[in-house]
C-alpha cells in the first residue's frame, strides 16, 4: 500500500517522460529561429508519429478540400502549436494504449476520455476560445491518474469501486479516503514528471474539484463541464459511479445559455465516431 | 418577455429583443413578427434560444418541473435519477443535461424539430 500520490506514481513505472520527439518539437516551437520545415523533419524522424498525425489531419474533423500529404503542409494549415498538441494526445495514447487491467474496460475508459476531450473542444469553439486542440487533451488525459491508479493498485480500486457503488457514493471521494489522495493528485503529479505546460497541470488537478473558486481559468472550467456532460451522456466510464457534480462557478465561467445544451451534445455526437474511428 | 428555444419558436411570435448572430451582426429586429423563414436562418447561424413577447398560437407552456414530457420508463428513469443524485437538478444546465439524458435514452419522446 503506497502512503502518498508520489509514492505510487514512483512504483507504477510511468514516471518515466514522453518519447523525446515531444520534447524536441515543442522546443523548436520556443525557439523563434526555427523553421516549418526544421519542426516538420523532427517529426519526420518518427514516421509512425508523422504517419497518425496526417492521418489525423486528414480526418473528416478538419475537413480540407485537398490531401495534407506532408507534415510541413500539415503545420501551416493547422499551426506549430496545435499539432504540437495533437502529437501530445497521439503520443499519450500510444503510451497506455496497449496495457489492459481487470478492474476496467480500456475500451470504455478511452472512450469515456476520448468523448471528453472532443466535448471540451466543443466548448471551447462555442466560448470563442483559442488553441482548440489543447483542450482535445486535456479531455483526453484528464483522467490518467485513475488509469496509473487502476494499473498500480487493482485490488485496492476494486474494492474502492465496490465501496463507491454499495455507498452511493463518488469514487474520488472513496479515493480520498481510501489512500488519503485521490486520482486528480496522480495525474498531476503524473503530468508534472512530464514537463508539460502548468494549464495542464491545474486543470487536470481540479476538473473534480468542488472546491473550484472565482478565479478559475477557462480551462478548468471547460474540462470540469465537459467531464460531468459526458458522465451524465454515458459515453465510456471513467470507473465513476454517478455524474459528478456540475460546479455552478465553472459553468458561469463558460458564459453559455443553458439552451445550448442539446445543440452541444448533437454536435459531439457527430464527432464522436471518426474520432473512435483515427484512435484505434 | 420570455426567452425561448429555438425549438420551441413558432411563426407569428413578435421577436421582443434583436437577434444576432456569432459575430455581432444583426439578423432580425426587435418588434418583428417572426415567420418560417427567419426560424430557418436562426437555425443556420446556431441560434439557441430568442426573446419574444409571447408565446403566442402553438407555444406550449412547459410544465416548470424538470419533466417537461410523459416519461415511459419508470425504472430507467429512476437509475438516471440516481445517477444525477450528486448534482443540483434545479440548476438550469443540469436539468437541460437531463432532459437531454432522458431524451437519448428515449425515455422521452424526441422534440419536435421545427424545419
Amino acid at each position: 500500500m503506497f502512503e502518498t500520490a508520489e509514492e505510487l506514481i514512483e512504483h507504477s513505472g510511468q514516471v518515466a517522460s514522453l518519447p523525446e520527439v515531444f520534447y524536441r518539437v515543442n522546443e523548436a516551437i520556443e525557439d523563434p529561429e526555427c523553421s516549418f520545415s526544421e519542426i516538420a523533419h523532427i517529426i519526420g524522424q518518427d514516421s509512425a508519429l508523422s504517419a497518425r498525425l496526417l492521418k489525423i489531419v486528414n480526418s473528416p474533423f478538419y475537413g480540407f478540400d485537398t490531401r495534407v500529404e506532408t507534415i510541413t503542409h500539415a503545420i501551416t494549415i493547422i499551426g506549430m502549436v496545435q499539432l504540437r498538441d495533437l502529437i501530445l494526445a497521439t503520443l499519450v495514447v500510444d503510451k497506455f494504449k496497449g496495457l489492459s487491467t481487470s478492474v476496467m474496460d480500456m475500451k470504455s475508459f478511452w472512450l469515456h476520455n476520448i468523448a471528453c476531450g472532443l466535448m471540451a473542444r466543443i466548448l471551447a469553439t462555442f466560448c470563442h476560445e483559442k488553441g482548440l486542440e489543447k483542450y482535445y487533451v486535456l479531455g483526453l488525459i484528464h483522467d490518467i491518474g485513475r488509469l496509473i491508479m487502476f494499473l498500480s493498485i487493482p485490488e485496492q480500486m476494486n474494492r474502492a469501486l465496490e465501496i463507491a457503488r454499495a455507498g452511493d457514493e463518488l469514487l474520488s471521494v472513496v479515493e480520498k479516503e481510501m489512500f488519503g489522495f485521490d486520482h486528480s493528485r496522480v495525474g498531476y503529479l503524473l503530468i508534472q514528471s512530464w514537463k508539460l505546460p502548468e494549464l495542464f497541470q491545474v486543470a487536470v488537478q481540479h476538473s473534480h474539484d468542488s472546491a473550484m473558486d472565482g478565479n478559475l481559468s477557462s480551462e478548468t472550467a471547460i474540462l470540469h463541464v465537459s467531464d460531468v456532460f459526458v458522465h451524465a451522456l454515458q459515453f465510456g466510464s471513467s470507473g465513476e459511479v454517478f455524474i459528478p457534480p456540475l460546479n455552478p462557478l465553472a459553468w458561469n465561467k463558460l458564459n453559455l445559455s443553458s439552451s445550448m445544451i442539446p445543440l452541444l451534445v448533437k454536435q459531439l455526437d457527430r464527432e464522436i465516431k471518426d474520432a473512435v474511428i483515427n484512435f484505434s | 418577455m420570455q426567452n425561448i428555444k429555438l425549438s420551441e419558436v413558432r411563426p407569428g411570435m413578435i421577436l421582443a429583443r434583436d437577434v444576432k448572430g456569432r459575430f455581432g451582426r444583426g439578423l432580425l429586429l426587435s418588434g418583428n413578427m417572426i415567420t418560417e423563414k427567419h426560424i430557418k436562418i436562426f437555425k443556420s447561424w446556431g441560434i439557441a434560444e430568442i426573446t419574444v413577447e409571447q408565446k403566442g398560437v402553438g407555444g406550449q407552456e412547459s410544465s416548470g418541473g424538470y419533466l417537461s414530457a410523459p416519461v415511459k420508463n419508470e425504472q430507467e428513469l429512476k437509475k438516471i435519477k440516481k445517477l444525477f443524485q450528486f448534482n443540483d437538478i434545479q440548476h438550469p444546465a443540469v436539468k437541460e443535461l437531463f432532459q437531454e439524458v432522458l431524451r437519448k435514452t428515449t425515455i422521452l419522446t424526441p422534440q419536435e424539430e421545427s424545419s
